[in-house]
């Protein structure tokens, strides 16, 4: 069940936070949800569940989350850290969770045990740290298994093993055919988690599409040569962009590092260096976003 | 709608604070009853017979009390999800915000008829203690088994609503539970002294909960018709709070 946004948008007085933003979350892969801060995440997902008022609409199976009769059943989502009541049992939570799908007592004890809970069900969680805070809002996410889940930075707070088994969980969550849209600042994590992302900045789109493609854009190759001047010519005559890089360096786009061998072979100019260079998804992020963070640090001395 | 009842239901029933508001609704009244009718028939009797119709302390006079308890409960239906941002998980369960609307005015006042009806019958029976304690034997307050009971549980039903209807359209739950206090125990009082000295005896069809007290004590279409106005003023409240929620971000 694929979530389709389609010309989302807000204002907060003379503020654009999201502007006619428009992506699909495809079924059966974690799509990354990215953006520095303030770029209107957290609002756009607010936008799609309809919790906040604004332009344009989200669809769920082709339907707005409105018209399906059990929503619990279409989406889960844990938008806030501590989306609970600090007096009310973590079973009580879920129980009232359960009340749109039904769902039974086993139910309640299987997310519970599943997120690792089970020994204070019966607490109240105004003692729980942010980490298990973390965990009985995503039971409450997925306790009716529904067909999407919309996480705000699931994340925070969690430690290395949790990490892990959130990845893990989520990758085989989407495996089954769901579709999952997460949002994180943790870059190298989305990395591992994501196939698919969604860049935003500003409140508008920047890039959507499969991590392969958005970094693969932004990789090239290096090569380094003594006769580096007649290489670039060599290389802009195959159609390609090249860029200087260093006193020998030129930084190849569109060619692959057999290519441009084989290209300067033919040319007769030696080589002292031919390196792929893959940029990371954070690099991407950075180039992507670069000016558009809110509240930006000042040069570090 | 059931599953937005269901809901309420729960979240209304696995919070401790329900159950001891309800406690403390009853009890704290039902101690005063106690108290106040043994003062005055004890004191009747040093004086040589207790004064002529004393009686029982009477529930009417306490149920301000046990409103003023009660009506954090309706309070709480709208407040306690905003403060712990609890709105937004109840609103992507049940999109349909109407619905869930409704579903909580209609648990608070189920949950307050039940309460209100606990904490008349304790006021009573507190009465009715209070005045054996004196040597009057138990003096059953019957009349709060007829009319004056059922309008007693009314007002406090409306004051606790008025609660609920305040808190939703602020989201605000502190104010929503000391604005009705304050306008019943201040504000009011002052405009309806005011009001004497000019000589504007239609005021207390007006005023909320100045009008509403006075009418659990009267009788016939007065009664009703104070209780009516009592409705209104909630409604008057509810109307742009439920329109104020389809329309609002959360």
């Amino acid at each position: 069940m694929a979530i389709v946004a389609q010309g989302l948008g807000k204002s907060f007085g003379s503020v654009r936070a999201v502007d006619d933003l428009s992506f699909e979350v495809p079924d059966g892969v974690v799509t990354g949800f990215l953006g520095p801060n303030g770029a209107g995440k957290s609002t756009t997902m607010r936008l799609m569940l309809g919790l906040d008022r604004g332009a344009g609409s989200t669809l769920f199976d082709g339907k707005p989350l409105i018209q399906h009769p059990h929503a619990s059943e279409v989406v889960g989502t844990h938008l806030d850290a501590r989306p609970f009541l600090p007096g009310r049992t973590a079973h009580d939570h879920l129980r009232m969770l359960a009340t749109d799908a039904k769902l039974p007592k086993s139910r309640i004890e299987e997310v519970l045990a599943m997120v690792g809970l089970t020994d204070v069900a019966d607490k109240r969680p105004k003692g729980f740290s942010l980490g298990m805070a973390q965990r009985l809002g995503l039971a409450g996410a997925v306790l009716a298994n529904p067909r999407a889940l919309m996480l705000d930075e699931p994340a925070n707070g969690l430690d290395p093993q949790s990490i892990q088994w959130l990845r893990e969980f989520l990758r085989a969550y989407a495996a089954q055919g769901n579709a999952v849209l997460v949002s994180s600042h943790l870059l190298t994590e989305m990395q591992l988690m994501a196939q698919h992302v969604v860049v935003i900045a500003k409140g508008s789109l920047v890039a959507d599409g499969t991590i392969n493609e958005l970094v693969s854009q932004r990789s090239d190759v290096l090569v380094r040569s003594a006769d580096s001047g007649r290489l670039a010519d060599a290389l802009r005559g195959a159609g390609v962009q090249v860029d200087r890089d260093g006193d020998d360096g030129l930084a190849v786009t569109g060619l692959t590092t057999d290519e441009i061998g084989r290209l300067a072979f033919d040319a007769g100019i030696a080589l002292r260096e031919l390196t792929q260079r893959k940029a990371s998804l954070e690099d991407t992020f950075l180039e992507l976003t670069g000016d558009a963070q809110d509240f930006a640090f000042g040069e570090s001395s | 709608m059931r599953g937005p009842l269901r809901y309420e239901w729960v979240r209304i029933s696995t919070v401790k604070s329900t159950w001891a508001l309800m406690a403390l609704g009853a009890l704290v009244p039902a101690g005063l009853a106690l108290f106040v009718t043994w003062i005055v028939n004890a004191a009747g009797s040093e004086a040589g017979g207790p004064p002529e119709g004393a009686g029982t302390a009477g529930f009417a006079g306490f149920l301000p009390l046990t409103a003023a308890v009660l009506c954090t409960i309706g309070a709480a239906a709208f407040g306690q999800e905003y403060r712990h941002g609890l709105i937004r998980i109840t609103l992507s369960t049940y999109p349909r915000r109407t619905p869930v609307f409704v579903a909580k005015a209609l648990m608070v006042i189920a949950v307050i008829i039940v309460a209100a009806v606990l904490a008349i019958a304790a006021m009573v029976v507190g009465g009715a203690l209070g005045s054996a304690l004196a040597g009057q034997g138990f003096v059953w307050e019957e009349t709060a088994l007829g009319l004056p009971g059922l309008r007693g549980v009314i007002y406090v039903v409306i004051f606790s609503l008025m609660a609920f209807a305040i808190t939703a359209l602020t989201r605000n739950q502190p104010l929503g539970i000391i604005l009705p206090i304050v306008f019943a125990v201040l504000v009011e009082p002052i405009i309806s002294a005011v009001a004497f000295v000019l000589d504007w005896g239609w005021i207390d069809w007006a005023l909320p909960f100045t009008g509403a007290t006075a009418g659990v004590n009267a009788e016939g279409l007065e009664a009703w018709g104070h209780l009516g106005v009592f409705l209104l003023w909630f409604l008057v409240l509810a109307m742009p709070a439920l329109i104020l929620f389809q329309r609002r971000d959360d």
